[in-house]
């Protein structure tokens, strides 16, 4: 088990990955040099609209 | 070294994490380690140029995942244990100037993504029985870094004062027909209506009728649910769009982007059964009570646990709606 009690075999040690895809989150875990985890989260707006713009709109 | 020791007259862990004395204090914004790593300049804890939110495993935990068995081994009265938890630091922005009060509601409802999805990975793992999601901003609170950020604590264990709620709503509702302790509040709240600040179609603000600190306020969900990660779509953007009208409204009324405490309680990840008993609520206790003068926990509240107040909060609900009001028309 890793840092994070999650397997370590499924992890990348250096370089990015993508690792969910849902409702728009881009999750991007990374490992920094000390072995701390880092993760990155993006959003595609488009995915997930506020429902009272939509209603307003 | 991070180990736990027993208070067996209160019976609760004290957590002992020696390194934090050497923690990062204040540094000038030019190296702020929550920064992103700008081409060319020193290297921050993010090793990107540019970042939406982020989150990364902090550099002086209160526990670590593998937290060995202590030196001191205790006493049956007395035991210790490992220091074993997660802790993250969770950076929501690159702005180092940025705060959630002044963030647009769709980074509010991304990071409330954010939250959810730690709730859900940290939670999963075997030994942790508590996800605590909470953010200290501004100095009087103590924080060291100025940089927008939270923080997440996964405990080995269910911390004393949500464990005294949870144990107080399941005995509600066991002598109360099943019913909800907190749904219970919140429709007190909403048919009193004198202490509400914020409303919006799933979650309600409010400044409790017994409020701890004067401008205290209780975020809850409208729906019964257990935790950030059991909330629709909907319901994840009202809770931003309720978070950004509170936060707004307590700037506007003291004029100065206000210190707070923001916790967030919910239902433990131990495994046990808390349907009806835990219900997804954030709170927040600001230290102040006038621009210029804090609400210090002294004799009565740290050494008796008894709060003794001086403003009512039908009182400071009062204003804080007009401020929440007033930024809104």
């Amino acid at each position: 088990l890793d840092r994070s009690g999650n397997n370590r075999a499924d992890k990348s040690t250096a370089e990015a990955e993508d690792v969910t895809r849902e409702t728009g989150m881009v999750k991007e875990r990374e490992t920094k040099e000390d072995g701390r985890y880092i993760i990155f989260y993006s959003f595609e707006e488009e995915e997930d609209k506020d429902p009272q713009e939509s209603s307003d709109s | 070294l991070n180990q736990l020791r027993w208070d067996p007259t209160l019976r609760e862990w004290v957590a002992y994490a020696t390194h934090r004395q050497d923690r990062t204090f204040l540094p000038p914004a030019e190296y702020c380690p929550l920064d992103p790593t700008r081409p060319g300049g020193f290297p921050t804890e993010v090793p990107r140029a540019s970042y939406e939110i982020a989150v990364f495993e902090n550099r002086f935990p209160s526990f670590v995942p593998d937290a060995p068995e202590p030196e001191e081994g205790g006493s049956p009265l007395t035991p210790t244990a490992p220091g074993r938890g997660i802790c993250e630091v969770v950076l929501y922005s690159d702005d180092h100037y940025a705060t959630l009060a002044g963030m647009s509601e769709r980074r509010i409802r991304n990071l409330v993504d954010v939250w959810a999805d730690r709730y859900g990975e940290l939670g999963s793992v075997d030994f942790v029985d508590y996800v605590f999601i909470f953010e200290n901003k501004g100095e009087a609170i103590g924080v060291t870094l100025h940089h927008p950020h939270g923080q997440i604590y996964a405990y080995p264990f269910i911390p004393p004062r949500p464990a005294k709620e949870l144990e107080a709503a399941r005995e509600y509702r066991s002598q109360n027909e099943d019913r909800c302790l907190h749904c219970d509040l919140l429709s007190q709240e909403h048919e009193d209506g004198g202490r509400v600040v914020a409303k919006g179609d799933h979650f309600t603000a409010f400044v409790p009728f017994y409020a701890h600190f004067p401008y205290e306020a209780h975020v809850y969900a409208r729906r019964c649910a257990p935790s950030i990660a059991d909330l629709s779509g909907g319901e994840r953007w009202d809770l931003a769009r309720v978070l950004k009208k509170l936060l707004v409204g307590y700037d506007r009324l003291f004029g100065f982007s206000l210190p707070y405490m923001m916790v967030m309680h919910q239902a433990p990840t131990d495994g046990g059964d808390y349907g009806g008993v835990a219900h997804f609520h954030v709170e927040f206790y600001p230290p102040n009570r006038t621009a210029d003068k804090l609400k210090y926990l002294a004799g009565s509240e740290t050494g008796a646990g008894a709060y003794v107040m001086d403003a009512l909060p039908e009182q400071t609900a009062g204003t804080l709606r007009e401020a929440v009001e007033g930024a809104a028309s």
